[in-house]
């Protein structure tokens, strides 16, 4: 999986954004926790890093975290061209009261790229573009937290949910609050605006003018999507990162195989 | 690895979150509401050890683990395994028994539960209480107007 551009994350190189229009997502799970330990590149990570991973009460919540963090820093090493240990990250200003605890970025003003990272229950996503974007990905929920849950969403989505069967009532609303937590994201504002404030159902034509929502597949038991300012990306590419992408000597292939697509074709 | 979206290797993560994903197999427990008359009439400790009771029992159920599994001083909400959903979950259960206003954007960032059990005894003690918040301002809890009865 390693090609001629993997990008070993000790070294410097040339930087390869990805071009205007174009959208890279990459799909992380965790590696098995009996070896977790002993392969993945912790000391890229930064002190709080390391400090968040040791923190989990479930194990296996670190690990997702650690192999999140360490795809994160290796990925956007490779887009700069520079050691994923030296990556910079700085919170933009909140878009509400301009404290510094808005989107994660890698410079600001005027990053030269921008990017997203969620992570749930094994698995991760992170979304780089040269357009400001948010991604998440949910574990599907249980029936009995989507009736507690419901009410808090928007009018329209409540409206929507109340038609489907317990099943399908589920996957729809991991739908909807992935986009929406998506969308929260690349606002800035996360979770601090109310969730019943914008309406993320299944019509695409009520949803905020200026973005572009895409659902992303990822299997049976996870929802993800994506949020992205401006028009819809004129290409979509969307890869697992390896399982050795992660590991002490492992690498990350920006221009490794995966699928790309036109954002037409996305269910969203 | 493949690649394509029609066998894309979705199927082998049962090796790896099988326990965490039957919720079937989970532990799950109903917590006992608290009576808000005696908490607001009660002392200090008995009001928070009270408040702490309920606020493990709930996030014992949305987490799907036993109460006394839960450590309310060490950790952050996100580090007891509290996303975004079940945070919500967390956030709407509490307001409907307690009658306050939980900000959720806050109750994610807590640096403990019992940053959160703290807030909640200062909003739940009798009503002259210096603690009290009015849902004005960004607090972790403030008093419910609407729903107080």
């Amino acid at each position: 999986m390693i090609g001629q551009l993997a990008h070993r994350p000790d070294a410097a190189g040339a930087p390869r954004l990805p071009l205007p229009g174009h959208l890279d997502v990459w799909l992380v799970r965790r590696p098995r926790l009996d070896t977790a330990a002993g392969t993945l590149a912790l000391d890229e990570l930064s002190e709080p890093e390391r400090r968040r991973t040791a923190s989990f009460v479930r194990p296996a919540d670190g690990v997702t975290y650690a192999s999140a963090h360490i795809a994160l820093r290796r990925l956007l090493g490779a887009y700069l061209g520079m050691p994923a240990a030296d990556v910079p990250f700085v919170r933009e200003p909140c878009p509400g009261c301009a404290g510094p605890h808005g989107r994660p970025a890698v410079r600001h003003p005027d990053p030269p790229l921008h990017f997203s990272l969620a992570h749930s229950h094994g698995m991760a996503v992170v979304a780089v573009s040269r357009a400001v974007l948010g991604v998440d990905v949910e574990r599907l929920p249980r029936a009995e937290t989507v009736e507690v849950c419901a009410a808090a969403l928007h009018p329209g989505e409540q409206i929507e949910l109340a038609r489907l069967g317990a099943e399908e009532r589920r996957l729809a609303f991991g739908r909807i609050w992935t986009r929406k937590e998506a969308y929260l994201k690349a606002l800035g504002t996360g979770l601090s605006r109310d969730p019943a404030r914008d309406y993320l159902g299944a019509d695409p034509g009520r949803r905020p003018a200026g973005w572009a929502l895409l659902d992303l597949a990822s299997g049976p038991r996870h929802n993800a999507a994506v949020a992205v300012r401006g028009a819809p990306p004129e290409r979509v590419a969307v890869r697992w990162l390896p399982p050795t992408a992660t590991h002490l000597d492992g690498s990350v292939d920006l221009a490794a195989g995966g699928v790309t697509t036109r954002v037409s074709d996305w269910g969203a | 690895m493949d690649l394509t979206t029609k066998n894309w290797v979705f199927d082998d993560l049962d090796d790896l979150d099988d326990l965490d994903y039957e919720f079937a197999r989970d532990h799950v427990a109903e917590p006992e509401p608290p009576d808000l008359a005696h908490l607001a009439a009660c002392d200090p400790a008995e009001r928070t050890r009270l408040i702490d009771a309920y606020v493990r029992g709930e996030l014992a159920r949305v987490l799907r683990v036993p109460p006394d599994t839960i450590d309310t001083v060490g950790r952050p909400m996100n580090s007891l395994g509290i996303g975004s959903i079940n945070g919500l979950e967390l956030q709407r259960r509490m307001e409907a028994v307690l009658r306050v206003d939980v900000n959720l954007n806050r109750l994610l960032r807590a640096n403990s539960a019992a940053e959160l059990i703290d807030c909640l005894a200062g909003q739940l003690g009798p009503g002259d209480s210096l603690h009290k918040h009015d849902g004005r301002g960004d607090h972790l809890v403030a008093h419910d107007v609407l729903g107080t009865p």
